[in-house]
């Protein structure tokens, strides 16, 4: 597409040129996808168009942990909208809604982010802390992660952990 | 001995990995725009100053930081702040400053002073911990010193009754008094900080720390998960040195705050290495913690001995007051590597190096 992806990239190469010392280059997203299964280690920050950032999003968080844990948000010149990372829009199985094994852990970092945002970066640390203390622990686990607690096992635990 | 040893190894370690260092650059979403750079007013002041907020504008530039300093030439013979400078400070709302040295006797009041309450800077607070590689007598010591900074006995109301008799007037407020109560619970809140201790004199100054400390206890309800005591400012010191690990927040009128900072200061290291800073409603002036006035000998300027890390790491608190946080851990991360290799250390900490070796040693940890 060498017109529309064209332009997008001409204004990142513009931009490219402000900050010399952050190194910038290209890929092109079916050998990224590639490269993602493949050595994600590689990449650092990523800007993409709307679609292509939809699938190399979901694709990192699957690569990294699995959607039910990456956090996220949408931000714009005046206003923020936390949600889920990857597939936010996902609502879940009504299998995952009757059993109540959906994972709280993305909206927990997620509204971590929001509490930085909101500049309270101290409970944001808390907040974090707490969570990766029972993902680290391994005791407490939702489905997706390979185990069977609840969600409000998972939100019990993390409240135990909170200093 | 054995046991700080092996604390100082364990440290050393988790530097080297890395891995006990918190990035929290990690999930902070900026707003479009944020990246813009900020003007800071920069006072290099006198005596240590020039060096040590040179030291400053050396990092700053080695980190790409999105500010840049509008310089000022001010020195403490001046009898009022230059009024171009005022107006900077005001535009910008964030000032750097070294110490202005201040006049002994004589009609001239201290420029320092006259800034703080020009611009109603009526917190001032100092963080004094113990710094990793840099043992000193007690172990976890992590004091902040909230102090109220415009009132109490630097009202500056004296006068000569007949020759010979001085009157000075200690002036404390109910105003003043609740707001540096307010600020100390919202700062201990917003820190995750535990307990408040207010520091007074209440038995002698029934009425002037009375009103303090009735100011407090309101504030204190307000406030019922964070711990609130009260301790007799004598006490306070002795305990200081005994048992420093037992303060957390201190919120204290203006003299004692003085005295209590500089004693925090030295037991955890010394004023060489304590940031801290003033801020009003409106404005916040960044300094070296303790004892920020102070513009050192002579011979400290001469042979450039004078240590940065105070004002840097006070540097650092300022980028975090312009929402830079991962400038300002950068900063912090570097100094503390630096302090705790031990190899490059000024005067005041038993070394022989010089600011300029201090600073290129920062520049060269920054990742």
């Amino acid at each position: 597409m060498k017109l529309a992806d064209g332009l997008f990239l001409e204004s990142c190469r513009e931009v490219a040129k402000k900050y010399p010392s952050i190194t910038y280059n290209e890929i092109i997203v079916d050998n990224c996808c590639m490269q993602l299964v493949a050595k994600p280690e590689q990449f650092d920050v990523m800007v993409t168009p709307n679609l292509y950032g939809n699938l190399v999003a979901n694709t990192a968080a699957g690569i990294a942990g699995g959607t039910g844990v990456m956090p996220g948000g949408n931000v714009g010149a005046d206003h923020a909208v936390f949600e889920q990372g990857a597939s936010a829009g996902n609502v879940g199985k009504d299998k995952i809604v009757l059993e109540n094994k959906a994972n709280p852990v993305a909206l927990l970092l997620s509204s971590a982010m929001m509490l930085r945002h909101l500049q309270f970066p101290s409970f944001a640390d808390r907040l974090e802390t707490a969570v990766k203390k029972v993902i680290a622990e391994g005791k407490c686990r939702t489905k997706d992660l390979g185990g069977t607690s609840t969600t409000q096992q998972v939100v019990d635990a993390v409240i135990a952990k909170l200093d | 001995m054995s046991r700080r040893s092996l604390t100082l190894l364990k440290n050393l370690a988790r530097n080297a990995n890395g891995s006990g260092i918190q990035t929290r650059s990690v999930t902070y979403m900026p707003r479009p725009g944020d990246g813009a750079p900020r003007a800071v007013t920069l006072i290099p002041g006198d005596g240590i100053g020039p060096l040590v907020t040179n030291a400053v504008e050396q990092v700053m530039e080695a980190m790409h930081a999105p500010i840049f300093f509008e310089k000022y030439d001010v020195h403490g013979e001046m009898s009022r702040m230059p009024p171009e400078v005022m107006e900077s400070i005001r535009k910008n709302k964030v000032c750097l400053k070294g110490g202005l040295k201040t006049p002994v006797g004589g009609g001239v009041s201290s420029l320092n002073v006259q800034l703080r309450k020009e611009l109603d800077l009526f917190a001032s607070l100092v963080n004094c911990f113990n710094l990793p590689g840099l043992p000193t007598r007690h172990e976890n010591v992590d004091i902040v010193v909230i102090r109220e900074n415009t009132e109490g006995e630097y009202a500056g109301l004296e006068h000569e009754v007949v020759p010979g008799v001085v009157e000075s007037l200690k002036v404390i407020t109910k105003f003043c008094s609740e707001r540096i109560a307010k600020y100390a619970f919202e700062y201990a809140y917003l820190n995750n900080r535990k307990k408040v201790t207010a520091v007074h004199k209440a038995n002698i100054m029934k009425l002037a720390d009375g009103l303090f400390l009735e100011s407090c206890r309101e504030v204190a309800k307000k406030y019922p998960s964070i711990t609130y005591n009260e301790i007799i400012v004598d006490n306070c010191c002795m305990q200081l040195v005994a048992k420093p690990e037992q303060f957390d927040v201190m919120v204290t009128p203006n003299l004692y705050g003085n005295l209590v900072a500089n004693t925090a200061a030295g037991i955890a290291g010394g004023t060489g290495v304590m940031p801290g800073g003033n801020v009003g409603a409106d404005h916040a002036v960044f300094e070296q913690g303790a004892s920020a006035g102070n513009v050192g000998k002579d011979k400290i300027v001469l042979e450039n001995k004078a240590n940065p890390v105070a004002l840097l790491l006070s540097s650092a608190m300022m980028l975090r007051h312009l929402q830079f946080p991962s400038f300002a851990d950068r900063l912090e991360t570097a100094v503390k590597k630096v302090i705790a290799e031990g190899k490059c250390r000024t005067k005041d900490l038993g070394g022989t190096s010089t600011t300029q070796q201090v600073v290129d040693a920062v520049i060269a940890k920054l990742d």
